[in-house]
C-alpha cells in the first residue's frame, strides 16, 4: 500500500490548506479496506488534476468525500461492496487521458427534505458546498461563490468588510460541514432512486451507482457508457447495430432506450385484451386503455364501490353513476367551506378591529354627544353576532351533508356582515368625533397658552432687573460698610484697607502681592486685614460686571 | 458553466418570487433567464406614485449573481418612467446598488425591487436629474456601461 493517493490532490487545490484536519487523523482512521477503493478513484479522476488546478472551483467529488466525517465514512457499507464491484466494472484505463466520470454537481443536488436557511449560501441559493467562513465577520458561503465574488470586488458579500482570498482571512467552518453531510439527497443520475445523506453521495456516485457514466470498455473508445452497461459487455458500445425489429441503426449503447421508448416496431401483444401494441406503450395501455384491465369508477373518490375491468366500468359510468350526483355536491360543499372559513377570517379580524377601538373609545365615549340609539356598547353587539355565528356554522355542520338550501344560512352571515358594517360606521364616526374633539382642544389649550408665555417672559425680564438692581445695592452696601469697618480699626488700618483694595481692583496683580502689601506694612491686626482682603477680592468680579458707575456714589 | 451558474441561481429566485413576493411587486413576466419584468408600486401615500404602477425590465447577464443585473423602467401602455432626481427619462436608473461597485452577489431580485421600490417613497422632489434631456439624446450605452457618480447619500 502506497502512501495515501489523495494528498497530492490536498496540495493541488491551495483551499485544502486550510483544513485543519490533522492529515493522520484523516488516514488513520479509515479502514484499510475503505483506502484502496480510493487510490483507484484517484486513478480515475487522476488526469483530472490540471483541469482542477485552472479552475479550483469545480473540485471533483473524490476530495470531498475525503473530507468528509471521519465517523461516517467508518460507518459506510464501502467493504462488503468494494471487492465485487471491483472486479464487475473494470476501471477506466490510465492510458487514456481526460476521460472521466462527469463530476457531481452538487448545487444541483436534490435535496429529500427542505434544507434550513442558514445552511443556503446567500450566494448560489444552493445549501454550501464546501463552505468557508471568513474569519473577520464570520459569514459563510461556497468556497467557489466567495472566490468569484472576490475575484470582482474584494469585500464580503454581506457587511463590505475588506478580505482577500487567502487561507489567512478564511476558516473551514467543520461543523457547517457535518451538518451538510448529513443532509438526505437523491443520486443525482437519472435512473437511480438512492437516496443517502451527501456525505456518502460521492461514494455512491464513485463506485456503486449503475447509472454513473463511465469510459466505455473499448481501450480505443472516447466515449462514457453507464456503468451498468460497462460492466456487462466487454466491447465498445459505441458501435452502429441494426434494430431487431424497426430497422433503424442505433448505437448499442442507446439500445436499451431505444426499446423502451423509441422503438415502433417491437410489438407485442396484450395479455388482457389481446390487442397488439407498441411495447413500450404497454404499461400506459394497460392502465388507461385495455378494456379487459381492471379499474374502478371514476367516482370511487365520492363512495362508488363499483369496480371491474374497464369495459364494464365504462358501461356503468355510461349508464349514469349514483355517486355522480354527490361528487358534484361534495364539491359545492368544498367550495362551501372555504366561503366560510374566509368569512371566518374576515370576521376575527373585524372582531379584533372593533375590540381594539372600543377600547380606546371605551374612555371618550361617556363625553361624546351619543346620537344613534343602540350603539352604546359595541361589545354587545358582538357577543350577540358571535353566538349567532357559532350556531349558523354548528347548523351548517349538521345540514351540510343534505345539500345545503342557500337561504337558511345566508341570512345569518349577511345579517353578521350588516352588523359589522354598522359597527364600522359608528366607529367611523367616533372617531371623527375624536378628532374634532382633539382639535378643539388643542387650539383652546394653545388660546389660554399664549398670554400665559407672553406673561411670563415679561416676569422674567423684570426679574432680570431686579436681580441687577440687587446685585448693585448688595454692593453698594458691602462698600460702605468696609469702608465704617476700616474707619473703626483705626486711620493705619483703613489706610492699609484702601491699599488692599487697589491692589484688588488692579486685576490680576493677584492676591499675593496683596498679601505682602498689607503684611510688610501693617503691624496690627494683620489677620484681619487678610480675611477683608480676601473678600474684597472675591467681590471684584461681580461689581465689575454690573457696571463700572456705581460703586463711588 | 458560468451561465448555469446564473440560470440556476435565478431558477431558485423565480421558485421563491413564484411563492411569495412583498406587497407592491408583481412578476409580470419571467420567461427565461435573460430578461424579467415586474411591476412595483408605491405603497404609501406619496402624491408623486400614489397609484401608479410601474415595469421594471431586468435583464441577467451570464455572471450574475456576482455582477449586478441591468434594471431599468421601462415605457408600454400605461406604464411609465417614474419622476425621480435619480431617474432619467429613458428608464435609466443612478443607484449604487446596481453598479459594480455597491453591487453585492447576496442581493437579489426581490432586494432589489424592494430598494427601488423605497426609494421612489422616500422621494419628494418631482424632477429628473440635471442634465437628462442631454444624456437621453445622447446616451447610447448600457446602463452597466456608464459611469456614474454616486453623490446623494440622502435617496
Amino acid at each position: 500500500m502506497p502512501p495515501p493517493a489523495n494528498t497530492p490532490e490536498f496540495g493541488v487545490v491551495d483551499i485544502a490548506a486550510l483544513d485543519e484536519m490533522p492529515p493522520d487523523v484523516t488516514e488513520s482512521s479509515i479502514p484499510a479496506a475503505t483506502r484502496r477503493p480510493r487510490r483507484r478513484l484517484s486513478e480515475v479522476s487522476g488526469p483530472a488534476t490540471p483541469l482542477r488546478s485552472t479552475s479550483p472551483s469545480s473540485r471533483q467529488p473524490s476530495p470531498s468525500t475525503v473530507d468528509s466525517d471521519p465517523s461516517t465514512r467508518s460507518s459506510t457499507p464501502v467493504p462488503q461492496h468494494d471487492a465485487p464491484s471491483d472486479r464487475g466494472n473494470p476501471p477506466s484505463r490510465p492510458s487514456r487521458s481526460g476521460l472521466h466520470s462527469p463530476p457531481i454537481d452538487y448545487q444541483d443536488l436534490e435535496y429529500v427534505d427542505d434544507v434550513d436557511e442558514t445552511l443556503i449560501c446567500p450566494i448560489c441559493r444552493t445549501p454550501f458546498h464546501e463552505p468557508i467562513t471568513t474569519k473577520r465577520c464570520g459569514h459563510t458561503f461556497c468556497t467557489g461563490c466567495l472566490r468569484r465574488a472576490v475575484e470582482l470586488q474584494p469585500v464580503c458579500p454581506i457587511d463590505r468588510q475588506p478580505i482577500a482570498f487567502h487561507p489567512d482571512q478564511l476558516c473551514n467552518p467543520r461543523i457547517v460541514s457535518h451538518q451538510l453531510d448529513r443532509l438526505k439527497v437523491r443520486c443525482p443520475n437519472a435512473g437511480c432512486a438512492h437516496v443517502t445523506t451527501r456525505g456518502l453521495i460521492g461514494t455512491h456516485y464513485d463506485r456503486h451507482c449503475a447509472r454513473t457514466l463511465v469510459p466505455c470498455p473499448d481501450v480505443g473508445c472516447d466515449k462514457l457508457v453507464p456503468r451498468e452497461d460497462a460492466a456487462s459487455e466487454q466491447c465498445c458500445l459505441h458501435r452502429e447495430v441494426r434494430c431487431r425489429y424497426c430497422d433503424v441503426p442505433v448505437l448499442l449503447a442507446d439500445e436499451e432506450r431505444h426499446y423502451d421508448t423509441e422503438c415502433r416496431g417491437h410489438q407485442a401483444k396484450c395479455l388482457l385484451c389481446n390487442a397488439v401494441v407498441i411495447r413500450h406503450r404497454m404499461a400506459d395501455h394497460v392502465a388507461n386503455h385495455c378494456p379487459e384491465s381492471q379499474t374502478v369508477c371514476k367516482f370511487h373518490p365520492f363512495g362508488c364501490t363499483v369496480a371491474g375491468t374497464r369495459r364494464s366500468v365504462e358501461a356503468h359510468e355510461a349508464a349514469g353513476c349514483v355517486y355522480e350526483a354527490i361528487g358534484k355536491l361534495t364539491r359545492d360543499r368544498a367550495e362551501d367551506r372555504a366561503v366560510i372559513s374566509d368569512l371566518r377570517g374576515r370576521l376575527t379580524f373585524l372582531e379584533q378591529r372593533a375590540r381594539s377601538t372600543t377600547a380606546t373609545t371605551a374612555h371618550h365615549s361617556s363625553r361624546s354627544p351619543r346620537s344613534r340609539t343602540g350603539g352604546n356598547i359595541p361589545d354587545l353587539d358582538l357577543s350577540v353576532a358571535r353566538g349567532q355565528t357559532s350556531q349558523s356554522s354548528s347548523y351548517l355542520q349538521d345540514s351540510g351533508g343534505g345539500g345545503g338550501n342557500g337561504t337558511a344560512w345566508e341570512s345569518p352571515e349577511d345579517y353578521m356582515l350588516a352588523q359589522f358594517e354598522r359597527m364600522e360606521a359608528k366607529i367611523e364616526d367616533l372617531r371623527k368625533m375624536l378628532t374634532e374633539l382633539d382639535g378643539r382642544h388643542s387650539m383652546m389649550l394653545l388660546n389660554e397658552t399664549m398670554p400665559l408665555k407672553d406673561q411670563i417672559t415679561e416676569l422674567r425680564s423684570n426679574l432680570g432687573v431686579i436681580n441687577m438692581h440687587t446685585t448693585w445695592l448688595m454692593n453698594v452696601q458691602r462698600q460702605n460698610r468696609v469702608a465704617a469697618g476700616g474707619g473703626g480699626s483705626g486711620g493705619q488700618g483703613q489706610g492699609q484697607g484702601q491699599q488692599g483694595q487697589r491692589s484688588g481692583n488692579g486685576g490680576s496683580g493677584g492676591g499675593g502681592g496683596g498679601m505682602a502689601a498689607g503684611s510688610g506694612t501693617g503691624r496690627s491686626g494683620d489677620a484681619d486685614e487678610g480675611r477683608e482682603f480676601e473678600r474684597q477680592r472675591v467681590h471684584v468680579a461681580p461689581r465689575r460686571m454690573s457696571g463700572e458707575n456705581p460703586p463711588r456714589l | 458553466m458560468v451561465a448555469n451558474f446564473a440560470s440556476k441561481r435565478l431558477g431558485k429566485e423565480l421558485q421563491k418570487i413564484q411563492s411569495s413576493l412583498p406587497p407592491g411587486i408583481t412578476l409580470v413576466s419571467a420567461e427565461n433567464f435573460e430578461e424579467w419584468l415586474l411591476d412595483i408600486q408605491v405603497l404609501d401615500q406619496n402624491p408623486l406614485y400614489q397609484d401608479q404602477t410601474y415595469r421594471l425590465r431586468f435583464r441577467f447577464g451570464s455572471s450574475y449573481p456576482i455582477e449586478p443585473p441591468e434594471v431599468t423602467f421601462v415605457k408600454k401602455g400605461d406604464r411609465s418612467i417614474p419622476m425621480h432626481p435619480h431617474i432619467y427619462s429613458n428608464g435609466i436608473i443612478c443607484l449604487d446598488l446596481l453598479g459594480q461597485q455597491g453591487w453585492s452577489p447576496v442581493q437579489n431580485v426581490e432586494s432589489v425591487c424592494m430598494s427601488i421600490q423605497s426609494m421612489l417613497t422616500g422621494n419628494n422632489k418631482n424632477e429628473r436629474p440635471p442634465g437628462d434631456e442631454e444624456f437621453v439624446r445622447s446616451n447610447k450605452q448600457r446602463p452597466r456601461d456608464i459611469d456614474f457618480y454616486y453623490h446623494d447619500n440622502a435617496v
